[in-house]
């Protein structure tokens, strides 16, 4: 990875970072109003709803940066690489 | 460019449709009611409770065995009973809401990272381990089961994601295994009403430990001798001979499922998902079953099958989610806790996928399901004295209880042992191949 690249990687992850820290103290600063709120059942479903998909849009971006920053990076190859590379079952089905 | 919005938006309404039988539904039914203990008399033993949306209070009776002093007053609680005499007696009051303590908190978020790894790597995993361990921390059971559920969803799109940009993931194949799975839950949970109606809670606690074992033992055994088979015999991966047969089967539609790369009836996969749909409402893993059906039924190898597994895992999830949700059940508390830790664990086991063969999967998946079977199977006995079929010594109960906790926490410490040594090897064996290639 090159500098420009480590560089963007590291600005996105402190981003993320931030951001998903800073959701989580807004929402334990404030838990009994957003438990009270949350669980009111009926349309008020769409509150955990919207603030899981929420949570895992931030902190999952920020997770998957952190974890390669660590340098942890999925191998550059494919199922169908690997079905290949192992003997594919479709093979075995052609006469 | 076309293609993707197209199969977006299949996936919006198929998605949409998934929610709206839940939205109709209303709130979850046969759950304990929840409402606020105003007051508590330990002399008569009764307390005033006010179920939720009612105008008036009642006086309840307190069974026996309940201690006054450790009922919750003026929280939200969840008040279980049962009919004695055609009248309600109270048979424990627990607080809905726990207080979180740093301790609780911490706990919740390894909890999260666990079931994440697990999911990540086999497809399964997140809530027969989650919710157990929620509910030993002392959250109440339907709350557990609701946050837990809140959680899977955006777990599972995480992981589904990851994986599909890794190749590994076939969202088609996901997403028509999905729309059966819901179905085959809704059979699943009036299996077990009907079987609760007539045996009882120890009836109903014995037919889900008598299925964990015997699914788990049959599929975990064949997946355990498959890997064994695969590792001893070098890399070849073959197709079942029931696969073989099964993608023969040509009664329209015929689906194309690229990413699996197979060309399938869709009435073949209703089974998969069913089953799946019926295990996530017996012992809330149905990816223990419907990954080996992928795999040993449909002919998709391990590694497509588990990331495919994801993609039903987030459908079944979001409908799940909405159930609990409309009633009002989900603490987001605990939902975003077990997240924290479970968006980690869940991507890096997605990484390690990438680095290990179809036979350590599979290794890792026959480990797991064998000791979470050797578990459940401890507790039988303990059941069966329940339904007064046989006689055991409290000292035997607690012994056999001991058995049955201390095999999940060694399937679960196993389990990600496998995971994490797995992939680092991996990476280093990989970093150590790119440094010793010419150039």
């Amino acid at each position: 990875m090159d500098g420009s690249h480590r560089k963007k990687l590291y600005g996105t992850t402190l981003l993320f970072g931030a951001l998903s820290i800073s959701s989580y103290i807004l929402l334990f600063a404030h838990q009994e109003w957003v438990t009270r709120h949350f669980t009111r059942g009926g349309v008020y479903a769409v509150l955990p709803i919207v603030t899981a998909f929420y949570f895992s849009l931030v902190h999952g971006t920020f997770a998957s940066c952190l974890l390669r920053v660590f340098g942890l990076r999925a191998a550059a190859r494919s199922a169908t690489d690997k079905r290949q590379s192992e003997g594919s079952p479709k093979e075995e089905v052609q006469p | 460019m076309t293609a993707r919005l197209t199969a977006a938006f299949t996936a919006g309404l198929f998605l949409g449709l998934c929610a709206v039988p839940a939205l109709a539904g209303g709130v979850p039914k046969d759950v304990p009611p929840t409402g606020i203990v105003s007051a508590v008399d330990p002399e008569a033993r009764t307390i005033v409770f006010r179920p939720d949306g009612a105008e008036r209070d009642v006086t309840l009776p307190l069974d026996a065995t309940v201690d006054t002093v450790r009922i919750p007053v003026g929280s939200r609680s969840i008040v279980y009973m049962e009919k004695r005499d055609g009248k309600s007696v109270v048979l424990d009051v627990s607080k809905m809401f726990v207080t979180l303590t740093p301790a609780l908190l911490i706990a919740l978020v390894v909890v999260g990272l666990v079931g994440g790894m697990l999911s990540g790597f086999i497809g399964s995993g997140g809530a027969f381990v989650m919710t157990p361990s929620m509910m030993s921390l002392g959250i109440p059971g339907v709350v557990a089961i609701a946050s837990n559920m809140c959680h899977k969803f955006p777990k599972a799109l995480v992981g589904a994601y990851k994986r599909y940009r890794y190749g590994q993931a076939d969202l088609k194949l996901g997403l028509v295994i999905g729309g059966s799975a819901i179905v085959g839950v809704q059979i699943g949970i009036r299996v077990q009403k009907a079987i609760l109606a007539a045996w009882g809670k120890a009836g109903s606690d014995l037919y889900l430990s008598v299925a964990y074992v015997t699914v788990l033992l049959s599929f975990g055994a064949y997946v355990l001798f498959d890997a064994w088979r695969l590792w001893r015999g070098g890399i070849e991966v073959k197709t079942s001979t029931l696969a073989l047969a099964v993608q023969k089967i040509r009664i329209p539609p015929v689906m194309d499922f690229p990413v699996a790369g197979l060309k399938l009836s869709l009435w073949v996969t209703v089974p998969v998902g069913l089953a799946s749909g019926l295990l996530v409402a017996t012992i809330a893993a149905g990816g223990l079953v419907g990954v080996p059906a992928s795999i040993y039924a449909l002919g998709t190898t391990a590694l497509v099958a588990t990331a495919t597994q994801l993609v039903t895992a987030f459908v079944m999830g979001l409908y799940g989610a909405v159930y609990w949700a409309v009633g009002g059940f989900v603490d987001i508390r605990l939902t975003l806790l077990i997240l924290a830790g479970s968006l980690i664990g869940i991507q890096f086991a997605a990484i390690g996928t990438t680095y290990v063969r179809d036979y350590t999967i599979k290794y890792t998946m026959g480990v797991a399901m064998l000791i979470v079977a050797a578990s459940r199977a401890a507790k039988v006995p303990v059941l069966l004295a329940d339904l007064h079929w046989t006689a055991l010594s409290a000292d035997a109960v607690g012994r056999l209880e001991s058995v049955s906790f201390w095999a999940l926490v060694a399937a679960l410490s196993s389990a990600c042992a496998i995971v994490f040594c797995a992939t680092v090897l991996g990476i280093l064996h990989a970093r150590r191949n790119r440094d010793a290639a010419p150039g």
